[in-house]
């Protein structure tokens, strides 16, 4: 009989991971979880705020995709305005956003996740770093620093700073386009449009080495959710929400972002810190769904732009994917494995989509702020993130001082989505007895193909801390591994 | 006329960590319009820094140490580790010399580096330096005036 399993909370300072799997009474994996067990607090630590300082404070949630947050946060801010921001602002935050996410992807890409690709998942641990990568494909190296370099060079050239720009304001951005930044800008362009063309090629290339990880790195029928413009193109910064079944239906379509409560809940269980929504009409669990690179591309009718669009038929429908199983062409990608692939084509979106912004003069126009005091007490600000679909909700009273807030991140959608990923997982690499670290890699490989950013600020390359708890269908614990930032 | 690039690292958040940050910022307002000089602020050390470590000639990082009497200053010289050594873990925890490394190991170059610290007193979730840190700091800039 299984019994639960209590796991105290490990306070750290980067994201960690723990995974419990259950066995039964045979032995057999029966469920695995992954634990969350860091609290961010950030809903709470802003009541109480003024309103405008809200986008630089929310940019400090994560090292990693501060952007993100950083326009959310704005968005939220206009709509407590209640107005309409210049049209230079929305792009020159759309281009902001575009950015991030290039770099973002390029950093779990090159740097987290194309070790496992290239060198595969029983590979040497010792290899499966930056370091292993150049040793042996020193080009891949460099282009994945360089991509993530030139991500973060735009970003820096419109905010000034990388990490945490405070260029984005309520009402628009706080200065203009220089014509000399947007040369420079543009000038960076060709050598990410090589880079990402290259990935894509050798990405497309090894597919064939995985296909057991393919079928079952979290491969199974959900929901998918996303933004998507009036046209269903690819949609990162405005846009309204679509959600598709697994065979590829519209079962919500052009659905306002601010009624965003109606249709997603969010449930809490006891062994994380990070909330499980779902997709409210449906309830809790089954009303799973995915979000992110994977889901934006399987719910959109097509990307937008020249090149995307042509490696979007191939996601779609390529021969690469019916290696594996898929029969329609215009069916979702169902397994979390192609979130790396999808990933690659929204990098060659972002470039693309910064080139046509560019090429608008009205990106040039010096009118970029409406300023204006507020006139709702309720504001919410939808945009996507690198990792999916981010949505800040704030209340303010009369002072304008934040009384409540809700934040519902990409990583905490895919919640159901990456513990069902691992328990698939589990169940086909698991052997109860007797367990190898090429398994401890392949569970820990699923949850990287989401990119989860644990309490929205960890990432650590090739070695997410890491704890596998084998437990017999009588609770008690059978083995321990344990992989810590230092490899112990 | 060597290159030269100094990158001052750390959470303003966390209160004594800021420290290379706030070296860095008051040098880069200082040192404005010298080509040969760049100064970076950083909230952490990322990959990307070693295609720019790649390209100097001497480098000096600038950072908070946790260890010791508060207020203490120190400069040593630091050097990637030999290319034999373990492997280097590539995420949040770059330390410089896994940085050198990555300059050495992927660029083909690493420039002679230092780094300048200041301990900490406190390094608690909040904003503003101690007093400690507070009063040392002209003398950690006055250090890194006198490295260049």
């Amino acid at each position: 009989m299984a019994r639960t399993i209590q796991i105290n909370p490990i306070t750290r300072i980067e994201g960690h991971a723990k995974i419990s799997i259950h066995l039964d009474e045979h032995g057999l994996v029966e469920e695995a979880r992954m634990h969350v067990t860091q609290l961010r607090g950030f809903e709470t630590l802003i009541e109480g705020r003024p309103f405008y300082e809200l986008p630089s404070l929310m940019a400090r949630i994560c090292g990693i995709c501060p952007v993100s947050h950083l326009v959310a946060a704005a968005k939220a801010c206009d709509d407590l305005f209640s107005v309409q921001i210049p049209r230079a602002a929305i792009l020159l935050r759309r281009m902001m956003n575009l950015a991030q996410i290039m770099q973002s992807h390029a950093l779990s890409y090159f740097y987290l996740s194309s070790p496992d690709l290239v060198f595969g998942m029983d590979a040497d641990p010792a290899k499966r770093n930056l370091f292993g990568l150049h040793a042996e494909h020193p080009q891949m190296a460099r282009d994945g620093i360089t991509l993530r370099q030139i991500g973060q060079q735009i970003i820096e050239l419109l905010g000034s700073k990388r990490i945490h720009p405070a260029w984005v304001v309520p009402g628009g951005v706080n200065a203009p386009l220089s014509d000399e930044k947007r040369r420079e800008i543009l000038a960076k362009l060709p050598e990410a449009k090589e880079i990402i063309l290259r990935t894509l090629d050798q990405y497309k290339e090894a597919l064939v080495n995985f296909e057991p990880e393919i079928g079952t790195f979290g491969n199974f029928p959900s929901l998918f959710m996303g933004l998507v413009d009036r046209h269903g193109n690819l949609e990162h910064y405005d846009g309204r929400l679509r959600v598709i079944d697994s065979a590829g239906n519209n079962i919500i379509d052009q659905h306002d972002t601010l009624d965003y409560a109606s249709l997603i809940g969010e449930a809490v269980e006891p062994w994380s810190f990070v909330k499980f929504p779902y997709y409210k009409p449906m309830g809790y669990p089954k009303g799973m769904y995915r979000v992110g690179p994977l889901a934006r591309l399987n719910l959109i009718d097509q990307c937008g732009t020249e090149l995307a669009d042509k490696e979007l038929l191939q996601f779609k429908g390529g021969d690469e994917l019916k290696m594996f199983g898929k029969r329609r062409d215009d069916a979702p990608v169902l397994s979390s494995f192609h979130y790396h692939w999808a990933r690659l084509i929204e990098i060659l979106f972002c470039i693309e989509r910064i080139e046509s912004i560019l090429d608008d003069p009205a990106v040039m126009d010096t009118h970029v702020r409406a300023h204006a005091e507020p006139n709702s007490f309720d504001g919410i600000g939808v945009t996507e993130a690198p990792r999916g679909t981010l949505v800040h909700h704030y209340k303010i009273d009369q002072e304008g001082k934040v009384t409540w807030s809700n934040l519902i991140i990409a990583t905490g959608h895919n919640n159901l989505a990456m513990n069902r990923g691992i328990t698939q997982a589990a169940k086909t690499f698991i052997d109860g007895d007797n367990i190898r670290e090429g398994m401890l890699n392949r569970v820990e490989a699923v949850i990287r193909a989401f990119d989860p950013c644990l309490s929205c600020s960890s990432h650590a390359a090739g070695q997410m801390p890491m704890i596998v708890e084998l437990v017999d269908s009588e609770g008690q614990l059978v083995r321990t591994l344990k992989r810590d930032s230092t490899n112990s | 006329m060597p290159r030269t690039l100094i990158i001052g690292y750390g959470n303003t958040l966390r209160r004594d960590d800021a420290a290379g940050v706030i070296a860095a910022e008051t040098l880069q307002r200082e040192l404005e319009g010298q080509a040969r000089v760049r100064v970076v602020a950083r909230h952490q050390l990322t990959p990307e820094l070693a295609a720019d470590l790649a390209e100097s000639d001497r480098a000096l990082f600038i950072d908070a140490a946790a260890k010791g009497e508060p207020g203490t200053i120190s400069l040593q010289r630091i050097t990637p580790p030999p290319p034999s050594s373990s492997p280097l873990e590539i995420g949040h925890n770059l330390t410089p010399a896994t940085l050198l490394a990555l300059a050495r190991d992927i660029y083909g170059s690493h420039p002679s580096t230092w780094i300048l610290t200041v301990t900490g007193r406190d390094f608690d979730l909040q904003q503003g330096i101690s007093t400690d840190v507070r009063d040392a700091l002209p003398k950690l800039l006055d250090r890194a005036r006198r490295w260049m």
